[in-house]
Order: structure tokens, then sequence, then C-alpha cells
């Protein structure tokens, strides 16, 4: 649809002597019918191309049109048109000219033609053709709206883009910032902890038991504030660092865990369930997932009772990963806090009655994540926790 | 070669706890570390500051990385056979290969207290200056 001209409401008139065309439009003027007579089939059709409501012809002028002049005008409308045309024929003809023309819009009238009828009829014509143009006018302003869509969600597309690209530098940033100060940090605890150190080691004979006592309180302050900031670095280390798979024995990892902490042995019994499977892991996350896992099975004991932890892997063939399951039988989680404890610094107990920097279980979680698995738990409060840890199973 | 005058104060107590009784020179940053070792400006008598047959290097050194001195050493013939053992607290993958990369002879990273460095720095008394035979400089 290119040019939106207005509903001319006229009727072209083409009879075959103008005093028959001047009869008609004096007929139909009284009804407020406005009408335009045209001189011949070729005017006319130049009048259809313009814009006008209806036709009215006489059926021997349609017989003389050779060079199809008035098809050429029908065939050139665009799809919501189709002129009609009003036809006065001739009694007893049968066949008709036009009849061949695709999407006609043709009305025959036989004459004699009684005034009412004639009236009627182009009444009726003059009304489908202004529906035709209201038909076009919504086009046009569904179109409009199309295109104001389009224009609307492109540009929220791009600013979602613009926010993401934001949103992605300051987590950069963030991650950045993090490292740096957590490496910053650690060389004025070493100096604070060193200088501690000095002070109950060569001063020991001038300082009395209270001294000896505030001493070590800034030596175990300074301790775990660099345990923290340690951890810290490693969630930064495994959150950014780069990462690559490879087909990792679990058994030799979990050993190489156990060897390095006696003190897991020590405070109670680990079993495996061996073999346990090959999996498609970063050797140096996958081996802090199980120290973490396992140090907090082994650490979070019920009084009196020496922790057993027990380590054994299912197949998820389905999904071609591995859950590596560590069950303890220590004091268990409610389960309201299942998801709070994979968050950073997110405990249960406050570090007075376990201690811990509250980031291990975040680290594992990065981690697993990193290496495209998973981590969960089931637990229940007083009998033991049972954390599973999944992953892509080795080629 | 050390700039933090905490960590040098702790070092010069563990060398004195592990009674090393060899001459020791503190490079306070890279700069000065490389000017001793072509004997240019204040260090150009040889007999006044001789070269030294074991450095002790720490990477976090302003002026100058700690890494790139390294890199210069062992491009120069004469200091070949210097032995660079990295002491750092940095256990940064890439800084680890880095330095093995470019010929430090050993890595190893600063404990946490004073007292276990002075452990450690006996056993670096012990290994190197004890063990190890050094190339004549």
């Amino acid at each position: 649809m290119s040019a939106s001209p207005p509903f001319q409401e006229r009727l072209l008139i083409l009879m075959p002597s103008s005093k028959d065309a001047q009869r008609t439009v004096a007929v139909l003027s009284p009804a407020g019918i406005h009408s335009d007579p045209c001189l011949s089939l070729s005017q006319l059709c130049e009048e259809i191309k313009r814009g006008a409501g209806a036709a009215l012809l006489t059926e021997e002028v349609i017989l003389e049109d050779s060079q199809d002049c008035l098809g050429e005008a029908l065939g050139d409308e665009p799809p919501w048109s189709n002129f009609p045309l009003i036809v006065l024929t001739h009694p007893g003809r049968t066949a008709h000219p036009l009849h061949g023309t695709p999407r006609l819009n043709l009305t025959l009238v036989e004459r004699p033609v009684r005034f009412l009828t004639l009236r009627s009829v182009v009444e009726a014509a003059l009304r489908h053709r202004r529906q035709q143009y209201e038909i076009r006018d919504t086009l046009l302003q569904l179109t409009q709206a199309q295109k104001q869509l389009a224009t609307a969600n492109r540009d929220l597309e791009n600013r979602v883009q613009e926010r993401t690209r934001k949103l992605q530098e300051t987590i950069t940033e963030l991650e950045a910032f993090s490292y740096t100060v957590s490496h910053d940090l650690r060389s004025p605890l070493r100096s604070i902890g060193g200088y501690a150190d000095v002070l109950q080691t060569d001063y020991h004979a001038l300082l009395n038991e209270e001294g000896q006592h505030y001493l070590s309180k800034i030596k175990s302050g300074v301790e775990r504030l660099d345990l923290l900031v340690q951890d810290v670095l490693a969630y930064s280390r495994v959150a950014k660092g780069e990462i690559h798979l490879e087909d990792v024995d679990l058994t030799n990892t979990v050993n190489d865990v156990i060897d390095s902490y006696p003190h897991l042995r020590e405070k109670g019994s680990v079993t495996i369930e061996a073999p346990l499977p090959r999996v498609r892991a970063h050797p140096s996350y996958l081996t802090q997932c199980v120290s973490n896992l396992l140090g907090n099975a082994v650490k979070f004991a019920r009084p009196g009772v020496p922790s057993a932890v027990n380590i054994r892997a299912e197949e998820e063939a389905a999904r071609n990963q591995v859950r590596i399951w560590f069950e303890d039988n220590g004091i268990g989680i409610p389960a309201d806090q299942f998801h709070e404890i994979f968050q950073i610094f997110g405990r249960v107990h406050s570090d007075r009655a376990y201690e811990g920097t509250g980031i291990g279980l975040a680290i594992v979680k990065k981690a697993a994540e990193r290496m495209g698995g998973s981590v969960g738990l089931t637990s229940e409060l007083g009998k033991g926790s049972r954390f599973w840890l999944s992953l892509q199973r080795a080629a | 070669m050390e700039d933090n005058e905490d960590d040098v104060f702790f070092m010069k107590r563990a060398v004195k706890e592990a009674a090393i009784s060899n001459p020791v020179f503190v490079a306070a940053d890279g700069q000065q570390a490389f000017d001793y070792f072509s004997a240019s400006g204040q260090f150009s008598d040889r007999s006044a500051f001789p070269l030294p047959a074991l450095v002790l290097l720490d990477l976090k050194l302003p002026r100058k990385r700690g890494l790139d001195f390294l890199g210069w050493l062992r491009e120069q013939k004469a200091f070949q056979s210097v032995v660079v053992v990295v002491l750092t607290s940095s256990r940064e993958p890439s800084d680890l290969k880095e330095a093995y990369r470019l010929g430090a002879n050993s890595y190893l990273v600063k404990p946490s207290s004073a007292n276990s460095l002075v452990a450690l720095v006996k056993i670096i008394k012990s290994y190197w200056l004890d063990l190890n035979v050094f190339d004549s400089v």
C-alpha cells in the first residue's frame, strides 16, 4: 500500500450518449449521490485509478473495450480493494465478457431499470467501498503499530545488552578488588603475627602470665583473619581462575586429601566404598572440594560420638554424571538452612561453637559449577548429613 | 632481596637464630639488586661488595619486579651459577611457572609465622650453605 488518499465517495458513470449520462446524474443526485460522468472507457479507467466509490456503465461500452483497459485498471488494485462495478444489461443476453476477470465485484442490473433499484444498488456499492477504505486504514494502523513494537523491542534489547555489559564489568571489578585486597591483607597480617611471635619467643622472660595471654589472643586473632583471607582468595581463584578439565582418578584424590590431613583419621574413621569412578574435573579444584567436604564431615561431630564418614559414588547415567556422597554421623543441618550454607559466610553455628570461615561450602559450590557439576545435601538434625557432589563422568 | 622492612627484620632475626655467619646484604628493590650485581654506582667496589653465592629473591619488589631481575641475571654469563632461591608470599601458579622458566634454583613460600621462618632459614642454611657445592664466582 503506497499512498493513502482519502475515500472519494463518487460514482463514475459511462453511458453510450452524454444525454443518457446527464439524465442518470440528475436522477441520482436528489438521493445524495454525487456522480461524475466519463466520456470514454479509457477516461473511466483513469478515474478508477485516481480513486472513486463505484462505477456505473452499460454493457455496450464494455463490449467495445478492445484493449481491456478495464481489466487492467482492476488488476492493478491493492489487496484490500475490490472496486464495485454496476453494469446495466440488455434483457436476453446470457454470456458476459467481464466474467474472466479475477476478483470482480460485479452487480448486473437488467434494463429497463427502476429508479429505486438503481439507487439501492449504487448506495450498497458505495457503502461497500467505504468499508474497504476503512479496512485499508485499519491495516495501515496495524502496520504502524507493528513497526513501533519492533523498534521498541530493538531498543529494549539494546538496553538489556548495555546493562548486562555494565553488570559484567562491575562483577569483574569486584572480583579483582576482592582478590587484590585479600592478597594485600596478608602482608601486614604476617607482620602482626610475626612480631607477636617474636615477643612470645624472645621476650618470654619479660612478660607475666597476663602478658603472655594477651599475646596469644593477638596470635589467634591473626590466625583466624589469615584463614579468612586465604579462603576469600581461594574463592576468588575458583570463581575467576583458569579451568582445565581432565580425567581424574577420584580414589587417588580422596586418598591424597586424607594423607595431607592426618587429623581426619585421628578425629574419626573415613571409609571409602571403592572403587570410586573416574571423573572429569580440574584437579586442584576437585582436591579443594573433597578436602572441604571431608573436613566438614569430620568437624561437625556430635559431642561424645566419634565421627564416621562414608564416601561412595553412584552413576547418574541419564546425565552422564557421577554423584559422590559424603555421609557423616554428625550434628546434622536444619532443612531451612540447606540453601544458606552454600552462601558466602552462610553459617549455621557461630564460629565459637565450630571454627571455620563460613566460605568453605561456597567454594565447593562455585568449583563444582565451574566444572559443570553441582552440589547438594540431605540431612537429619541430630543424626547426620549426606552431602553430594555431582561431576561429569570421565570419558 | 626484600622491600618490606618488617620482613627484613624477621629475616635478619631468622638468620641470627640459624647462626649463619656468612655476610648478608639486603637489597631493598630490584634496581639496587641490579646495581649491586653490575657493580655500578655505590657498589662499584667489588671487595667491599663481593658477589653473592646465594640470593633469596622476593618477587614483590618495587621498581623492577623480582622476576625481571631473575631474567636479567640468568642472561649474564658471569652470574649463571649464582644460586637463586625464590622466597615469596605468592603461591600463584603463574609466578611459579615463570620463576622456574627463568632459571630459579628453588621456590619457597614464606611461612606465616616468624618462628616458622626461623625453621625455614635453618633448613636453607643446612641445605644450601652447608651441603650445596657452589661454583666459584
